[in-house]
């Protein structure tokens, strides 16, 4: 995650454990925060008709879902009062059991960050140009709904 | 010639078989749509929105030359 633009939520493949351990302990100098809320979505390992999902593909309309993360991100500014927010999905293959969305809201006190983070969640799930393609076990898949 | 660019996306890929075509020029979305519709009629039962120029379109819009339209099912991020 360095040398990223920090518009660009997305990183290809998982989200690794090690990374978001990393972007917890890079808080530690902003000592104005009194609380970060943390969702981290997980790839679930559904059964459907005697297969399993052994992974997710996502793709996405990269340029348009920036573009309305940017939206996303304005409104929940606006609306409370965040110290700072970070949200990384994930494309290409995630296999079940690893993570695929990480946001991450810090507030003074937790209200605001906890609040932030349900929201943006939703958002990102009903706002954001992105797809998951199921693969199950035997290789065959079916479009997420 | 005047065309379109359009991006596929997501479950729709599987019913053109590509995800990005090039489509003849024609005037409005809804023009659009009955056009695509005849050139992929494994669409006609599918739920999509369009965009423009990567803003959605939920009503009539008129189109110019060289606009990039995409083709949105559903989304299922997260």
């Amino acid at each position: 995650m360095t040398h990223r633009n920090p518009n660009n939520i997305f990183i290809q493949g998982a989200i690794s454990p090690s990374q978001i351990g990393k972007d917890i302990a890079a808080h530690q100098g902003k000592t104005r925060i009194g609380g970060h809320s943390i969702f981290l979505g997980q790839v679930r390992a559904d059964e459907m008709q005697g297969q399993t999902v052994r992974a997710i593909e996502y793709t996405a309309y990269e340029a348009m879902a920036l573009d309305k993360m940017h939206q996303i991100r304005e409104a929940i500014f606006s609306k409370y009062s965040l110290v700072c927010l970070h949200v990384y999905h994930s494309l290409g293959i995630v296999a079940s059991g690893e993570i695929c969305l990480f946001v991450f809201s810090s507030s003074v006190h937790r209200k605001d960050a906890i609040m932030a983070t349900e929201e943006i969640v939703n958002n990102i799930k009903s706002s954001l140009p992105i797809w998951g393609k199921e693969i199950f076990t035997n290789d065959e898949y079916q479009w997420k709904k | 010639m005047s065309v379109l660019e359009v991006l596929v996306f997501g479950q729709l890929t599987d019913s053109i078989g590509k995800d990005r075509i090039h489509f003849s020029y024609v005037q409005d979305t809804e023009l659009f749509r009955k056009a695509l519709n005849e050139s992929f009629p494994g669409l006609r039962d599918k739920t999509f929105l369009l965009a423009v120029n990567q803003e959605l379109v939920l009503k009539k819009k008129i189109l110019k030359p060289g606009d990039t339209l995409a083709l949105l099912p559903p989304f299922s991020g997260g």
